[in-house]
């Protein structure tokens, strides 16, 4: 066995999986877990048909950077669809809409039913969840080809290099399910708006990352850029609050004072 | 026809987008990025960072006004 791209593709493909893992969950927690799973299942079957077809010649047909500059942008795209609609509840401007009102009675008519969320397939959240994994799975499958093959000289060495690197990368899958099976309980306790506020950091973070990847975009620490954006995200969204805040504050302080005047 | 394909247009606009202004700063951001990321790699996804967060901002202030 060869261990050291066992240990390589394990590590590299750890990444990919804690980044499609995180997606998958927040789609969970916020839309529901039946659609986490149909879009998982999806974009797993995808990529088994790719593999299948493909085989190690995948690597050369599928442009990676055009994939991620799509998905990266249509995630960029949710996630400050998902940012907007929180910002402006923690700002307290969400109520001056109707949409705060059909909310609050969604949420009413739900809880009234006795559910918290509801248990059918949201397209949105199997779009989300098969986006994420067909994305990083396909990034899995070109590690596993890439470390798998790279050192070998003969057929018999390509195949145990493969064999190798898909035992390193399923390793990884595998570490990432049951740390998310843990992760999973105290995340269902957080608040729905706190969660959708969060998914929303998360989607235009990862959104951001991939897409500046598309484009040509070298990030500083590669992966662990993916962090510094998700603590920019949330500086800039409480600047924002703030700013809003204060601009309600005012217009409604102009408001009162015209009418006083105006009395 | 073409009331079918207005109405499915709107629907994709709706659910993917939401909002013409992130959709266009978006886009411009990217575009942008693309392009100075020859010259500059790493920079410029400081500047994608900064058009997008510009574009979540103008969003919102249009959204209060």
């Amino acid at each position: 066995m060869q261990w050291m791209v066992v240990l390589s593709s394990f590590a590299a493909s750890l990444v990919e999986c804690v980044e499609a893992f995180t997606i998958v969950l927040a789609v969970g927690v916020t839309i529901n877990w039946r659609s986490a799973a149909v879009g998982t299942v999806l974009a797993l079957a995808i990529l088994a048909a790719l593999v299948g077809a493909f085989g190690t010649t995948l690597i050369s047909i599928i442009p990676l950077s055009t994939l991620r500059l799509v998905i990266g942008g249509l995630l960029i795209l949710f996630g400050l669809k998902w940012l907007k609609k929180a910002v402006l509840r923690y700002a307290g401007l969400k109520a001056l809409h109707d949409e705060e009102a059909i909310y609050e009675h969604e949420v009413a008519e739900i809880q009234a039913h006795g559910s918290g969320k509801s248990s059918a397939i949201d397209k949105f959240g199997v779009i989300l969840a098969l986006k994420s994994v067909l994305l990083e799975g396909l990034e899995v499958v070109f590690i596993v080809i890439t470390f798998g093959i790279s050192s070998a000289q003969t057929e018999a060495a390509k195949t145990a290099g493969l064999q190798a690197a898909s035992l390193g990368a399923l390793a990884a899958v595998l570490a990432v399910l049951i740390i998310g099976a843990f992760a999973h309980a105290p995340l269902s306790k957080i608040p729905e708006n706190t969660l959708k506020f969060g998914v929303g950091i998360m989607l235009t973070s990862f959104g951001t990352f991939w897409a500046g990847e598309g484009v040509g975009v070298e990030w500083l620490g590669t992966d662990v850029a993916i962090l510094g954006l998700i603590v920019a995200y949330l500086t800039l969204c409480g600047a924002l609050v703030l700013w809003l805040r204060n601009r309600s504050s005012v217009a409604k302080l102009g408001g009162a004072t015209g009418a006083a005047g105006g009395n | 026809m073409l009331q079918v394909v207005r109405n499915v247009t709107k629907a994709l606009f709706n659910f993917f987008v939401g909002d013409l202004r992130i959709l266009i700063g978006t886009l411009l951001a990217l575009v942008v990025a693309a392009e100075i990321s020859g010259l500059l790699p790493v920079p410029s996804g400081i500047l994608l960072f900064a058009m997008i967060a510009i574009t979540l901002a103008a969003s919102l202030r249009r959204e209060v006004k």
